[in-house]
Formats: structure tokens, C-alpha cells, sequence
């Protein structure tokens, strides 16, 4: 497989096959934090250790891991990750800390890390590795910063409030009133308003996705999804 | 025996980034708890009544003549939970023995492990349901299954309800006498809390 093949694949993760808007993975997450600016922010700095690190760690350490053993390894090495990232956030973010910490515990079921893990990061080199691991973060934390937008300004009219417990009381003065003071629809922080804003969210993007994509003729859409498949896969032509 | 001792390695490894996270963060995690139980604590009296050193006669801590806090502790669905139950009494005469026998002033969740936004009602949904039990004396919540004392129910909370409910009235129903500090309150009387008329 090329380099250019590989860094497509590797920078994939950002847009083309976004993790959270594309794949539909780590969605859990996605929707129980997103209700403000600051938690999706401090749930994508925990992702964004926790990707980094496993995928980092993992093409280091491939030569050296049982095929047979290669899931439970994967899944100690992301649960070691997602603790330190615990740790850290009790540490020094203790108020963003309460709000999202039981969010930041799951990271380590997040099926965005192990596919990444398992699909590329066993498989190439370190640089190759590291690049997709931000890729594919910065993609999940847009799709996070995005939804967490979206709703805290529909709910409360303003964004970003609370960041202060995540950058100290510098950020106090950083919440901007987008809309006038009384409009709020309080449904949009809730787990329903996840859903919805979600939902338009992916309904609008898909359209314009669509509008943008150049036609194509309609072939058998089992033969279009395995060939998609095979093409994202790191191991294809291997 | 490669294969092991590559497991050996890796588990070694992952263990020695865990324990230098543990030990570059302890400290300061440690002093975010202590400055959130104590932030906690000064809710509910005047922060000039808190000592610095907290001196906890088992779950005890008498503030001064007027005022002693208790924490209980309770296991909710989520986990163990602890509570802070503040005691308040009328002044005393200048005897000891006189004293007025303590009111239940304040209630509140200082510790969970309730699922955000979901079992912590007690925070967001229903932020003053701990607040019924203070009219409530221990007569009232003795044997709760049975006397089904006016307590209002939180739709899909039974487990950490029921947690609550019981750990307060047994708190409430406690023969032994609750422990007041000799010294006088300073300032007299505590701050106004939350929902409470003054």
C-alpha cells in the first residue's frame, strides 16, 4: 500500500469518515455530554488523550503483541489511557470533573478507539499511526464541539459558559449571548434534544453531502458497502 | 515463553504509566476533594464557624453550642452515598443541661456515585426533596415501611430513595444524644440557607 494511500486513510478520519458523523461510532458519549460547549470540549481533549496514546502505544509495541491476545492487550492498553485521562481531569479540570467523569470512564468501551486500534494503528508505523490518532480525534472532537454548539445555544441562547472549569477563571468573561435573552428551548440539553439536534444535525449534513457528491450510476448497494469496506481497510490489497 | 514475557512487558509498562499518573496527580486530587467537602461544609455554617482542623467525633463534628453537623452514609443504585445532616438548637441557658433539644435545619447530598443527569435528582431535577424531611420529626419517620411517613417518591429513583429515606430516619431515630461543642457561635446564629425563611 502507497504512503498516499495510507495518509488518505490516516487523514480520512476528519471528514470523509468521521467517526461520529460518518460511522455513527462512540455515539453514547456524543450524546450525553454534548449538552454545552465546555463538556463536548473536555469530553474531546479525554478522547483525544486517550486515541492518541493507544494508537501511539499500540504501533510501538505491534511486533511485540500476541495475534491471540491482540484484543484484550488493545482494550488493557485504551483502559490505561482512559484512567490516566481520568486522572488528569480530576486533577486539573475538578469541576468539568464532576459534570462528565462517569462520560469520560466509558471512553474506554468507545468502539471509535478500538477500531482504530485494531483496523490501522496494529498494522503501520508510528508517524502513520499518530497521524491517524488525531485525525480521527479531530474529527470525533468536530462532531462533539458541533452538537455541543448547537444545543447550548438553542437551550440557553448563549455558548460557552463553564469553560472555566476547564481553563481556570481567565475564561469567565468568554460566554457570548448569540440570541436574544429570553429565547431558550430548554428540551435541546436534555436527552431528547440530543437525539433531535443530533438528528437534524445528520439530516442536514447528509443532504448537503449529497448535493456536493458528484452523481453516480445506482449500482447493488451490498456490492458499493463492501467495496467501501475493503477500500478503508487498512490491510486492503495486503 | 517470548510471547509471555511480552505480556510481561507490556503489563509492566502500563502499569509504571498508571502509577506515574497516580503519583503526579495525588496530591492535587487530593486537595480538589478536601476543598469540595469543605466547600461543602461552609454551606452550611458561616465560614468562620468551620475550624480549619476538622475534628470529627466519629460521624460527629460540633460546631459550637447551637450548631453540630453529622454525616451519614447510605449505598444508592449508583453506589455509596454520603449525607450531611446539619442540627441546630436554641440558645442555651447559662446552664448546659438546659438546652433546648436540637432541630434537623438542613440536608445535602455531599458525596454519590448516581448516574449524571439521571439519579442525581437530589442536584438537578428535584434539588429541594432532601428539604421535606426537615419538617419532620423522628417520630414521624419511625419505621418507614410501615408508617409510610409523607415522603414524596422520584419517578425511577426507588432504590436511592429508599437509601435516603432510611438513612435519615435511622439517623433521626438514633437514641444517643447528639454532641454540641461548649463554645458559643460565632456568629450567633448561622447563616440563612436555602429555602429557608428568616
Amino acid at each position: 500500500m502507497s504512503n498516499a494511500t495510507v495518509r488518505q486513510q490516516a487523514l480520512g478520519g476528519i471528514a470523509q469518515a468521521n467517526p461520529a458523523w460518518v460511522k455513527l461510532l462512540g455515539l453514547c458519549p456524543l450524546l450525553a455530554v454534548s449538552n454545552s460547549l465546555a463538556n463536548a470540549l473536555g469530553l474531546a481533549l479525554a478522547s483525544t488523550l486517550v486515541l492518541v496514546g493507544s494508537n501511539v502505544t499500540v504501533a510501538l509495541l505491534r511486533a511485540h503483541i500476541p495475534s491471540f491476545a491482540r484484543l484484550p492487550v488493545f482494550m488493557l492498553i485504551i483502559a490505561s489511557f482512559t484512567t490516566c485521562a481520568v486522572l488528569l481531569l480530576e486533577a486539573y479540570a475538578f469541576g468539568l470533573y464532576a459534570k462528565i467523569a462517569l462520560f469520560v470512564q466509558i471512553i474506554v468501551t468507545n468502539c471509535m478507539i478500538l477500531a482504530r486500534v485494531e483496523q490501522f494503528a496494529s498494522q503501520q508505523p508510528v508517524h502513520w499511526a499518530l497521524l491517524d490518532a488525531c485525525a480521527t480525534a479531530l474529527g470525533f472532537a468536530l462532531a462533539l464541539l458541533g452538537l455541543g454548539i448547537v444545543r447550548e445555544l438553542l437551550a440557553t441562547g448563549h455558548i460557552g459558559a463553564g469553560l472555566d472549569a476547564l481553563f481556570g477563571p481567565i475564561a469567565l468573561g468568554w460566554q457570548l449571548q448569540l440570541l436574544p435573552a429570553g429565547f431558550k428551548i430548554p428540551i435541546a440539553a436534555l436527552p431528547p434534544g440530543a437525539f433531535i439536534v443530533a438528528g437534524l444535525m445528520l439530516g442536514v449534513g447528509t443532504a448537503l453531502h449529497q448535493r456536493w457528491q458528484p452523481k453516480q450510476p445506482i449500482s447493488n448497494g451490498e456490492n458499493d458497502k463492501t467495496n467501501t469496506d475493503a477500500e478503508r481497510s487498512p490491510t486492503a490489497g495486503t | 515463553m517470548k510471547i509471555w514475557l511480552s505480556l510481561l512487558g507490556i503489563c509492566l509498562l502500563l502499569g509504571g504509566l498508571l502509577s506515574g499518573t497516580h503519583v503526579l496527580t495525588k496530591a492535587t486530587i487530593d486537595a480538589n476533594r478536601s476543598a469540595a467537602q469543605r466547600a461543602i461544609l461552609v454551606a452550611q455554617v458561616a465560614p468562620q464557624q468551620l475550624p480549619a482542623t476538622l475534628a470529627w467525633q466519629d460521624d460527629y463534628l460540633p460546631i459550637c453550642q447551637q450548631l453540630t453537623l453529622e454525616r451519614l452514609h447510605a449505598i444508592g443504585y449508583g453506589g455509596p452515598m454520603s449525607l450531611l445532616l446539619t442540627y441546630q438548637r436554641s440558645a442555651c441557658s447559662t446552664e448546659q443541661s438546659e438546652c433546648a433539644e436540637p432541630t434537623l435545619r438542613n440536608i445535602v447530598v455531599s458525596e454519590h456515585a448516581e448516574t449524571p443527569g439521571i439519579g442525581d435528582f437530589f442536584e438537578t431535577t428535584h434539588p429541594d426533596w432532601l428539604q421535606q424531611f426537615r419538617q419532620l420529626d423522628a417520630k414521624q419517620l419511625q419505621d418507614t415501611a410501615a408508617a409510610k411517613p409523607p415522603i414524596d417518591s422520584i419517578s425511577g429513583a426507588t432504590i436511592t430513595v429508599s437509601a435516603l429515606r432510611n438513612a435519615i430516619a435511622a439517623a433521626l431515630n438514633v437514641g444517643t444524644a447528639i454532641p454540641f461543642a461548649g463554645n458559643a457561635c460565632d456568629p450567633p446564629l448561622p447563616v440563612a440557607i436555602k429555602g429557608e425563611s428568616s
